[in-house]
């Protein structure tokens, strides 16, 4: 499908056949403007049945079921679900904290693969895909396009995200479920290194303007388990101040500190209804995609 | 503290190894790029109470480890409530023990502070250890140096006395030898129980004694082992007076021994009800036992009457009361004897000038014995007989060689003789050159218009001395019109010092006996002694006494430690297995020859007086002195080791820093995910 014959890093043809057979689905009713794989909050011509409703005057004809009216001597017409395509909107976490990695690969690399996977995905199966790299701000905007020469566009723009600076995300996020139409699909892949209070605002306003959320929060095994064992300078990667410290001394208050976090941010996405999947980078980033993809697939046919 | 491995102590600086470590590990830290800061400020924040001093307590931990290690090695020592600073290898190491009567009290256990005190000192000194060891005791012998520690304790000068102590002389002995040998670091151990009368703390000695040690080249320690408790149940008892009386009634004779004693107790005795305390009076081998009831805290029993056989003249005897917390005073030692012929023998070329002599010899002191008064003439000299002669008066030229040498025998025997100037040092003018006695002449009469007085006079001692109620002698009053000079080779003792600087009475040193010589005559033209008469008397009377106890067969003796050990003494009874060189401090009777000795511990003894703290340390001010309290009986030693017990804290402080090592876990992925 792809005219794109570059090679990319991030990008891994095997793994994208092997996660072509599972669809990647909304958990809403989308707003698209052509025919998709997607719920629409609309009727339309599908084969999935939705509804019977009496006939006005104006319907059309087509759509009468002449068996209820030889049952029942009344008019009625056969309404289907219509499906649509929908608009995936893609928020990169671009800051300086992104950059650390100790497994191998940094967790923007790993945000990288995930996205083009994702990426291309949605534009084989005719959805649109946009894209927003988040810094202190907006640093990159891709709107949502369906053609697949939109797919260069987005592989080059995410060849050519580089992290650094602060993270906006929290005003970033407020700005797109503004500026994003309704329904649309929210995908964030970021560290989230950021008060989970603020971050419950921002999802809500997502939820409020009706658009799907999916998260990776994206984690490296050290800046868990923390075992430095000599006393460090942490120079902080989004340019802030240095802290000097002996990781055994204060290693516990950390751990505190991060279960304290983790809880809170945990407890904030089930109640605003986030897809939420906190991921380790030193985890397949295949599986973790095909566990996504299939738990959303599992979601949809059991609505 | 002190420590027998100071040098170890070097290592000290060792202790801050666990902080270089820790500083050296802060500046070797790497720089980490850091996403995750806001955990790490969160962290930070945290940082608070018992986390922010564990840091702290590990380090303290680590530190104190590595300080009981190297006090556990420097071996410690522990000396009871005081600690004893010092160290170091000790090259001399000087004993002076207390070995009075006061020493013996009884502590628990029935230990007595002596043996307590001898014990205490064998561990400590076995351990602090010693090249050299000394013992100085009380016998005016020199300190007596031992190879090993055990053969000091178990010499038997060590054993108790009953003689008073006396600690500034020994001090002194000290001194001396430290003086004399020059050794290297010297540790002087004082083992007393602080009474006051084995200190003499007024003594001028302390002084001289202080100074010498204070320029002593070498280090010198000294220690005090110091058993100031006094016995709260004891009882003590002493003979006080022991006559003999003779009497004829009826045509039947009887014989008795009048004896007088006193028995005391202690404070916190006296304040119970009376009590019966029977008392045990042995004479010659044969006890009776009388009962005498106390009601105070003294009781005298005067001229007790003790039936003699009618043909004893003389005897020994002993009083004894129940043991009790010290039985060093509970038993009293006498000897008894008709009293010796007060015969006084005047040699007079003058007897109108010698007259007042004459009468202050023939009247005795109670009036009951009146002496025989022999008076001669010069020209009979060579009658002259001195057996049994309690006093010569010689008022006439110095002894010629015929009669010096009966005259000399007789001094030496303990005979008194009173020197008088002769009358025709007037007329002449001059005394034949070279007639000299005991390295003394008479030279010449100095008379004057003015009439000299007295300037001072010895009131403490010898024949002037004040009486025993204090009052001293009217000597002052006495007004001399002439006197003759001397001439001596001799350093004559002044008793008397007319104002001028002649002497009026001066004493010759002798070994034993008294020679006395009185520089003004007794004419009443000459001087007011006879006119005066109480100084004549007394002092011719105390002259007599003196002679009388030379004579006499038997003794009461003060126990202590003589110069003149009595090789021909023996023991008729008292202790066991004693010294026989120290015969002379330990209580009992013996004899020599044809005469008795009772001897027994000082009225001192009796006295509970104990040393002030602060006057003890001011003995010893500006020396190296510490002292250690104990009792006696105390089983814990005064001086032990304690390595273990910072062997022990190096354990636990490595223990409770393992214990604050300890990782706390945290299930930051299970429990979040």
């Amino acid at each position: 499908m792809s005219t794109d014959r570059q090679h990319r890093s991030f990008l891994d043809p095997r793994v994208i056949a092997q996660l072509s057979a599972i669809p990647l689905l909304s958990r809403k009713p989308m707003l698209g403007n052509v025919s998709g794989r997607h719920a629409s909050p609309h009727r339309g011509a599908s084969v999935e049945f939705a509804e019977y409703r009496k006939y006005v005057p104006g319907d059309d004809l087509r759509r009468l079921d002449w068996r209820a009216y030889g049952r029942s001597d009344r008019f009625y017409i056969k309404e289907f679900e219509a499906d649509t395509n929908l608009r995936m909107v893609v928020v990169l976490d671009t800051s300086g904290s992104m950059d650390f990695g100790t497994v191998g690969l940094t967790k923007l690399e790993y945000a990288l693969r995930i996205t083009a996977a994702l990426c291309y995905m949605a534009i084989q199966q005719g959805d649109a895909v946009g894209l927003a790299c988040v810094a202190e701000g907006i640093v990159q905007n891709l709107p949502a396009r369906r053609n697949p020469a939109h797919l260069k566009i987005l592989f080059d723009t995410l060849e050519a995200a580089k992290p650094q600076g602060e993270t906006g995300i929290v005003e970033v996020l407020h700005e797109l479920a503004e500026t994003v139409r309704q329904r649309a699909f929210v995908l964030i892949l970021s560290d989230l290194f950021v008060d989970p209070a603020l971050l419950r605002d921002c999802f809500e306003h997502l939820r409020f303007r009706k658009h799907d959320v999916a998260i990776f929060h994206l984690l490296d095994p050290e800046e868990l388990a923390f075992s430095i064992q000599r006393p460090t300078r942490f120079v902080d990667m989004e340019g802030g101040t240095s802290i000097f410290a002996d990781p055994v001394e204060i290693a516990d208050r950390y751990h505190a500190a991060v279960t304290s976090y983790l809880n809170q941010l945990r407890k904030t996405v089930l109640e605003t209804a986030v897809d939420y999947r906190r991921i380790s980078i030193d985890s397949s980033y295949e599986n973790e995609l095909r566990d996504f993809l299939v738990e959303r697939a599992i979601r949809r046919s059991g609505k | 503290m002190s420590f027998l491995q100071p040098l170890m102590l070097v290592a000290l600086p060792l202790i801050a190894l666990p902080i270089i470590i820790h500083l050296i590990n802060q500046w070797r830290y790497q720089t980490r790029r850091w996403g995750a800061m806001m955990f790490l400020l969160a962290a930070n924040r945290m940082n608070r109470g018992f986390a922010r001093i564990r840091q702290w307590l590990i380090l303290a931990m680590r530190t104190l480890a590595v300080l009981g290690l190297i006090l556990a090695v420097s071996r410690p020592l522990s000396s009871g409530l005081l600690g004893l600073t010092g160290g170091g290898k000790t090259d001399t190491t000087i004993l002076i023990l207390d070995r009075s009567p006061s020493m013996q009290q009884l502590g628990s256990g029935g230990v007595s502070k002596l043996d307590t005190g001898r014990r205490q000192l064998a561990n400590a000194l076995q351990t602090l250890g010693s090249q050299r060891w000394v013992a100085i005791d009380s016998s005016g012998q020199p300190p007596q140096s031992y190879e090993d520690l055990e053969a000091l304790l178990a010499s038997p000068s060590l054993q108790g006395t009953s003689a008073t102590a006396d600690l500034p002389t020994m001090m002194q002995s000290a001194l001396d030898y430290l003086t004399a040998n020059k050794p290297g670091p010297t540790e002087i151990w004082i083992c007393s129980d602080l009474q006051e009368a084995d200190w003499n703390a007024e003594s001028g000695t302390w002084s001289v004694v202080r100074e010498g040690f204070e320029k002593l080249p070498q280090s010198v320690r000294i220690n005090l082992l110091a058993y100031p408790q006094m016995p709260t149940e004891n009882m003590s008892v002493r003979v006080t007076d022991v006559k003999q009386s003779k009497t004829v009634e009826q045509g039947i004779s009887s014989n008795e021994l009048l004896l007088s004693m006193q028995i005391t107790r202690s404070d916190e005795l006296a304040e119970d009800k009376a009590v019966s305390v029977p008392v045990e009076i042995t004479i010659d081998g044969a006890t009776t036992t009388i009962n005498v009831e106390m009601n105070g805290a003294r009781v005298d029993v005067r001229n007790h009457r003790i039936p003699l056989d009618s043909n004893q003249t003389r005897g020994w005897g002993r009083i004894a009361i129940p043991a009790d917390s010290n039985n060093a005073d509970n038993q009293y030692y006498f000897v008894f004897d008709e009293p010796p012929v007060r015969r006084v023998v005047i040699v007079s070329e003058d007897r109108s000038t010698t007259r007042a002599l004459e009468i202050a010899a023939s009247v005795s002191e109670d009036g009951s014995i009146n002496p025989a008064v022999e008076v001669l003439a010069p020209e009979q000299l060579d009658s002259l007989v001195l057996d049994e002669t309690s006093l010569v008066i010689w008022q006439t030229r110095l002894p010629d060689a015929a009669t010096a040498p009966a005259l000399t025998n007789y001094i030496n025997a303990g005979g008194q003789v009173l020197f008088f100037p002769p009358s025709r040092l007037v007329q002449s003018g001059s005394e034949p050159v070279g007639q000299q006695f005991f390295g003394v002449a008479w030279d010449q009469w100095q008379a004057s218009d003015v009439k000299v007085m007295v300037e001072n006079w010895r009131s403490d001692q010898d024949l002037l001395a004040a009486t025993a109620s204090g009052t001293g002698l009217p000597v002052g009053q006495l007004s001399i019109s002439a006197h003759a000079t001397l001439r001596s080779t001799a350093d004559l003792s002044k008793l008397a010092t007319l104002s001028g600087g002649d002497p009026l009475i001066a004493r010759v040193p002798t070994s034993k006996g008294g020679v006395y010589f009185c520089t003004a005559s007794t004419a009443p033209d000459a001087s007011s002694l006879a006119e005066n008469g109480i100084v004549l008397y007394i002092t011719v009377q105390r002259a007599i006494q003196r002679g009388q106890l030379a004579l006499g067969n038997t003794t009461q003796r003060t126990a202590e430690f003589s110069q003149e050990v009595p090789l021909n003494w023996k023991q008729v009874s008292g202790p066991e297995n004693i010294l026989s060189t120290e015969y002379s401090a330990q209580s009992g009777v013996y004899q020599s020859g044809k005469r008795l000795f009772a001897v027994n511990r000082s009225a001192a003894e009796d006295r509970r007086d104990i040393l002030q703290d602060d006057r003890v340390a001011g003995l010893f001010a500006g020396l190296p002195f510490a002292r250690v309290d104990d009792q006696a009986g105390n089983l814990t030693g005064i001086v032990r080791e304690v390595w273990r017990l910072f062997l022990i804290g190096m354990i636990l402080a490595m223990l409770i820093e393992a214990a604050l090592c300890i990782p706390r876990r945290y299930a930051v992925a299970s429990s979040a995910a």
